[in-house]
């Protein structure tokens, strides 16, 4: 199913390729338009989150009293969220988007051949075997090898590679003699971090204005509730998914890098921007 | 295949989606898609379950209205 998806976003990443010549290029340009195209979506959420974080006590008191049944928790929510008219978030299928867009952006940077290029499967095997027989070693991107040593030779398997002196098709801890694949990674990296940073900093503002609205009703400040687990998960979950990300983008080629490290500072833009108009609208 | 499918939602249940709400997506639905699909798998066997749960996610899209949507 995933190779449906990948198919269909390797012909416009092609359509993108004849024009531009070149596959960072491409795959900038690409994320862009996926950026746009589902930037409705994105705002739509933006608003939810903030209508969520203004009746985030009332949600507290539904979560303190179902807190041993999760399904009738879910379902106050829902009525919650009902009650206050707001359609609550993207739902599920969002969710499956962004998934799937993970996958296919993958697959279309392992296999560009078959994805992007769509070169006939038998040309492929043949060359792969060429290969093989050469190197008597298996990789395990068998399409990028292709790319480099046939692609002198046969123009349907070529590939412009080179982004700003960097080599995409490399993989990091492959090709580890050459420092500069790891540019990409580390750039990566460090605007994760940064997104983290801005994703807690909005979290820790509502906590004050929430901890401000107790002390507001004569109540006593409580001394940071004891920590709810659920929260803590949470917290694990978002150092856990960088984690995870950048030992993918180490071992696969530099291209899925570059399109994470540009949706990564895309996202970063995209913040920055709902947050003005979002205000403006208020 | 029934067990196997149903741990990977379990597993998915405890990972992914609190990521998911995390970021701002959240199930429309009660019981929520990964629920139903887990009654629908276990109900109707993997592919008509599947089938009943996939539907049930291509329903939970930003212009749904949501609410309470049981198993039939």
């Amino acid at each position: 199913m995933i190779s449906f998806f990948a198919n269909i976003f390797g012909y416009f990443l092609n359509f993108l390729y004849t024009y531009l010549g070149n596959f960072g290029l491409s795959i900038i340009v690409f994320s862009i338009i996926v950026k746009l195209l589902l930037l409705p979506m994105t705002i739509k959420q933006q608003k939810t989150m903030k209508k969520t974080a203004k009746i985030q006590e009332k949600l507290k008191e539904i979560q303190s009293k179902y807190k041993n049944n999760p399904e009738k928790l879910n379902q106050e929510t829902i009525e919650l969220y009902k009650r206050e008219n707001m359609s609550p978030f993207s739902g599920c299928l969002g969710a499956i988007i962004q998934i799937i867009l993970l996958f296919s952006v993958f697959f279309l940077v392992r296999s560009p051949l078959t994805y992007m290029k769509k070169v006939d499967s038998n040309i492929i095997e043949q060359y792969k075997i060429e290969i093989e027989e050469q190197n008597a070693s298996n990789t395990a991107y068998p399409e990028i090898s292709i790319i480099k040593q046939k692609g002198n030779e046969d123009e349907n398997v070529y590939i412009n590679m080179n982004f700003l002196g960097l080599d995409l098709s490399g993989v990091p801890l492959k090709d580890s003699s050459d420092i500069k694949v790891f540019i990409i990674p580390i750039l990566y990296v460090i605007t994760t971090f940064i997104s983290i940073k801005i994703n807690s900093a909005v979290d820790n503002k509502n906590k004050k204005n929430e901890n401000k609205l107790i002390t507001d009703g004569k109540e006593e400040a409580k001394p940071e509730e004891e920590i709810n687990p659920m929260e803590q998960a949470n917290k694990n979950m978002m150092y856990m998914m960088p984690i995870m990300s950048i030992s993918i983008a180490l071992v696969a080629p530099l291209g899925l890098a570059l399109y994470w490290l540009v949706n990564n500072i895309l996202m970063i833009i995209e913040r920055f921007a709902l947050k003005k108009i979002i205000k403006e609208e208020e | 295949m029934k067990k196997i499918l149903i741990k990977i939602i379990i597993l998915y249940k405890k990972t992914l989606s609190k990521l998911f709400s995390k970021m701002g997506f959240h199930c429309k639905y009660y019981p929520t898609c990964s629920e139903y699909t887990m009654q629908a798998i276990e109900k109707y066997g993997c592919i008509k379950g599947g089938y009943y749960g996939a539907k049930r996610i291509i329903r939970c899209n930003p212009f749904a209205k949501g609410g309470y949507d049981p198993l039939k």
